[in-house]
């Protein structure tokens, strides 16, 4: 398994608290996972996901509209933490 | 929506509280209402802790507030201070759900419970004195009511005046078994992934399950589905805020799952206008 970066550790233990406030069962993400394909998590609780995210990060990465995205790196590439 | 002023023979030369700035305009229907009942008016004044010693003090009787008021009241009466009993309780200007009648009546005991719906076109539109939220359906399309009320395709409510003139307010009108509520404002409608719910239907949802002092709910944006459900939630008085995930859980046992908004957090309070209504986000 490869070693998660900082964005893709923030992404995952987001989308696994909002599984745990929305009552689903947990799920073993990994960068590669589709996100809503693969993990059982619905639009919502992904559009939670990215409320989440922007709250923690201060970043608006759709401020200029969608970026299209479906794999938890793609999503955490979107809220890189270094920059 | 707004509490008209009001002559009622039974409230003649009683004290009343004026809970609102006297040069707002709530704070003016309440100067109007007091001074054509020949009523003696109390400043309730700006600290929310001594209004409830103020009340005691000067023997109010008659207090007549915004639902957010009264939740104010109720969130800061002292634990030390006994409720006194109130000859007459009203209720306008926002709508009005189950659990603030409740409250009001329970701790307050007031001979007249009463609940207003007002608007600046229309005036008065209806007063409802059966304690229960809401008014009952048969209400509507009643030719023998003034103002006469209906219901458009949209469910949204139009009253006709005594002069034939017609106002639509822009009010939603929910109907559950013989009763109508007010589920909101047409501008507070939320779009989430195309599924529209008033805010204001669940409000009240939340606010009837007895698990916050106050609630506000409100349209946040998102890019996946456009719109997302969001509640401030306030604790009540005495009880710890449970965790978030608790707070959802039970709110999906009691509400169905699209009424249950998905981002809640804890608030200290909600904000209320100038003129005792919730702010709005």
């Amino acid at each position: 398994m490869t070693e998660l970066n900082p964005s893709e550790r923030l992404v995952i233990a987001t989308l696994l608290e909002v599984m745990q406030e929305n009552g689903m069962p947990g799920f073993d993400f990994t960068p590669q996972t589709h996100i809503l394909r693969d993990s059982g998590m619905d639009s919502l609780g992904l559009a939670l996901t990215i409320v989440k995210l922007e709250e923690q990060t201060g970043k608006d990465p759709f401020a200029d509209g969608f970026v299209n995205f479906t794999t938890v790196a793609e999503l955490a590439q979107l809220f890189a933490l270094n920059e | 929506m707004q509490a008209p002023a009001r002559l009622a023979h039974k409230l003649e030369g009683r004290i009343w509280l004026q809970a609102f700035e006297p040069c707002s305009y709530a704070g003016l229907q309440v100067w109007f209402s007091a001074y054509l009942n020949n009523g003696r008016l109390v400043y309730a004044g700006n600290q929310p802790e001594e209004v409830a010693e103020r009340i005691c003090k000067e023997g109010v009787e008659v207090i007549s507030a915004t639902p957010s008021w009264w939740r104010r009241l109720l969130q800061t009466w002292p634990t030390s201070l006994p409720y006194p009993q109130l000859l007459q309780a009203s209720l306008g200007g926002e709508r009005v759900d189950q659990d603030i009648l409740d409250a009001v009546s329970k701790h307050f005991n007031p001979k007249g419970l009463t609940h207003l719906y007002a608007t600046t076109e229309a005036g008065m539109i209806l007063a409802v004195k059966d304690r229960k939220a809401g008014f009952p359906a048969r209400w509507i399309e009643d030719k023998t009511r003034t103002p006469t009320l209906r219901l458009d395709e949209h469910h949204i409510l139009h009253v006709t005046l005594p002069d034939g003139k017609t106002v639509r307010t822009g009010d939603i009108i929910e109907i559950i078994g013989e009763r109508a509520f007010f589920a909101g404002r047409e501008d507070d409608i939320i779009n989430i992934g195309g599924r529209k719910i008033g805010s204001g239907s669940v409000e009240s949802a939340m606010l009837n399950t007895g698990l916050f002092a106050d609630v506000r709910v409100y349209a946040r944006s998102n890019p996946i589905t456009g719109q997302l459900m969001a509640a401030d939630i306030v604790c009540r008085p005495g009880e710890t805020p449970l965790a978030i995930a608790e707070v959802k859980q039970r709110l999906r046992s009691s509400l169905a799952g699209h009424m249950v908004p998905q981002v809640i957090r804890w608030v200290p309070q909600i904000e209320m206008t100038a003129n005792g209504k919730k702010s709005r986000i």
